[in-house]
């Protein structure tokens, strides 16, 4: 599966370290303990300093979906269609997401989602919000 | 201090519109000023402030200066503003502040790229997936449309607006621009071909996105009181305010409810008018799903109703509340920045009783709102043709 891989940036690294460990973690204020996405070098909600990381309890609500069919990128050409997803999780923050390719879900917005973590390859695994049941199917 | 009837609109101008190969993209903006300039009275030594927006064609370090180099003008006062397709009408605000606090006397407003032929369809379109956040958005596939598409699919399940309904947007702006002689399209567009277009990204299909064009265009901004020396007639700056709640979709605040009702809210309130007081509405329309928005946020119709206005045909030349009569970022010209900058050029002639045969009977206000980034920076104006 080709994507388009993510920018390097010292901020968001441990996002994807965490991922490509099998986890899905948010940048979480240390103070507050409260999360924020994207990661940030200061709290949005109490302007501290003291970033760190925590695991996320992986449940999510589908706020809203859309299905690409026009490939805005010559890497997408042999993906579309393919489903965007954008998930509001339980921590308080909001992911874009979507469903692996060639998975058949049903998807209703306010529907409840559980996180899946799918390996690209050896550097990247990307996070995917799926129905209760869905998230274990094989693809 | 308040703006309103301090600052006016005193001249307009676009370039040729549509795929303009023996065009740069800085000659668009050239060719736009020298026509705003015409048309205030003026000469071009008059300038003393510019105000240019970005370019993806051409991204010039600093824009502005090259576009002062090409005029040979030296201004007191300079800038570029990036807030996307809001610059225009944030530029009108900046502009008015300038005159107004001595910062320069004359602005001359600009924006605009080759979009059409400076770069490929793939180009144009890679570089607005950069408007996606390049570390959490890009990887899942996510370019412009997607993203506004998962605004629209959000909006119709909480509003009930239907694919109808925004295609009739397509519909009415496209009737429109067949009355514009510069307008990129020029054939007639019915429901059906909007529904049977290529799909996008759903719900939208092609006719539903703003075009790719060859555009230029620029306005000029100064005091009441310097206006009375110059032959252009000016049209008043009643009211004017900003939002600015997000850049990335991520972090809006909320997928149906966005920063134009607050925009709107501080320009009406320096205006002293509301939205029964406008006559004509330049509403952004980069897809068919955003003046719907605009017009519930703004006032112009209650939340859920907005896409029934359209549908009716009210915002046809000649309906109820004409919207977009020049055709806009749908069927006008859509060129970067210089699509919402249309939308102020299109409101002064409407003012100014200019119009032609798109002309709106006895208008005397127009609002024009910009938008930017995913819903994320908006600016609203409303002008009228005497001061309020």
């Amino acid at each position: 599966m080709t994507v388009i891989r993510p920018g390097d940036e010292y901020l968001a690294q441990p996002f994807w370290t965490h991922l490509a460990n099998g986890t899905l973690h948010l940048s979480t204020c240390e103070d507050c303990n409260k999360a924020h996405h994207p990661p940030s070098p200061i709290c949005p909600h109490c302007r501290s300093f003291n970033i760190g990381w925590k695991p996320a309890s992986g449940k999510a609500t589908l706020n809203t979906y859309a299905v690409a069919r026009h490939a805005v990128h010559p890497l997408l050409a042999d993906q579309v269609p393919y489903t965007i997803t954008l998930v509001d999780l339980e921590e308080g923050v909001r992911l874009v997401s979507g469903i692996p390719n060639g998975m058949e879900v049903d998807l209703e917005i306010g529907m409840p989602l559980e996180c899946k973590v799918v390996k690209i390859d050896d550097q990247l695994s990307l996070p995917y919000f799926l129905p209760a049941g869905a998230a274990d199917q094989d693809q | 201090m308040t703006l309103r009837n301090r600052a006016v609109i005193v001249g307009v101008g676009e370039s040729e519109i549509g795929k303009v190969p023996h065009m740069t993209g800085l000659g668009l903006n050239a060719q736009a000023a020298r026509r705003a300039i015409a048309d205030a009275g003026i000469k071009h030594t008059d300038i003393d402030g510019l105000l240019t927006a970005y370019s993806f064609t051409e991204p010039y370090f600093m824009l502005g200066s090259v576009l002062a180099e090409y005029l040979g003008i030296a201004p007191c006062y300079s800038a570029s503003v990036i807030a996307g397709g809001a610059s225009p009408t944030v530029m009108l605000n900046h502009a008015a502040q300038a005159v107004n606090t001595g910062q320069a006397e004359v602005v001359l407003v600009c924006a605009g790229e080759n979009r059409a032929t400076g770069m490929s369809r793939d180009e144009a379109v890679g570089a607005l997936t950069a408007v996606g956040h390049p570390y959490f958005e890009a990887p899942c596939g996510v370019g412009i449309p997607s993203l506004y598409a998962l605004v629209a699919n959000a909006y119709m399940e909480k509003y009930g607006t239907t694919r109808e309904q925004m295609a009739s947007v397509c519909v009415s702006t496209r009737a429109n621009a067949l009355k514009h002689p510069n307008a990129h399209m020029k054939k007639p567009l019915s429901i059906d071909d909007v529904l049977n277009a290529k799909p996008i990204s759903d719900p939208f299909n092609l006719f539903d996105c703003a075009l790719i064009s060859d555009a230029g265009g620029a306005f000029i901004v100064t005091t009441p009181e310097r206006a009375a020396d110059m032959s252009g007639t000016p049209v008043y700056l009643a009211g004017i305010g900003e939002a600015h709640t997000h850049e990335h979709l991520i972090a809006a605040p909320s997928l149906t409810d966005f920063g134009a009702e607050h925009s709107g809210q501080r320009a009406y309130s320096m205006a002293g008018l509301g939205p029964d007081d406008i006559d004509v509405a330049m509403l952004y329309d980069c897809f068919s799903i955003v003046p719907i928005i605009e017009m519930e946020e703004l006032g112009l119709a209650p939340r859920g109703e907005g896409g029934a206005v359209f549908a009716a045909g009210d915002t046809q030349i000649g309906g109820r509340l004409p919207v977009n009569t020049h055709g806009g970022m749908l069927s006008h010209a859509h060129a970067g920045a210089v699509g919402g900058l249309m939308g102020v050029i299109e409101a002064v002639r409407q003012l100014r009783g200019d119009a032609g045969e798109r002309q709106t009977p006895n208008a005397t206000t127009a609002l024009v709102h910009g938008e930017g980034g995913i819903l994320s920076s908006h600016c609203t104006a409303v002008l009228t043709s005497e001061p309020r």
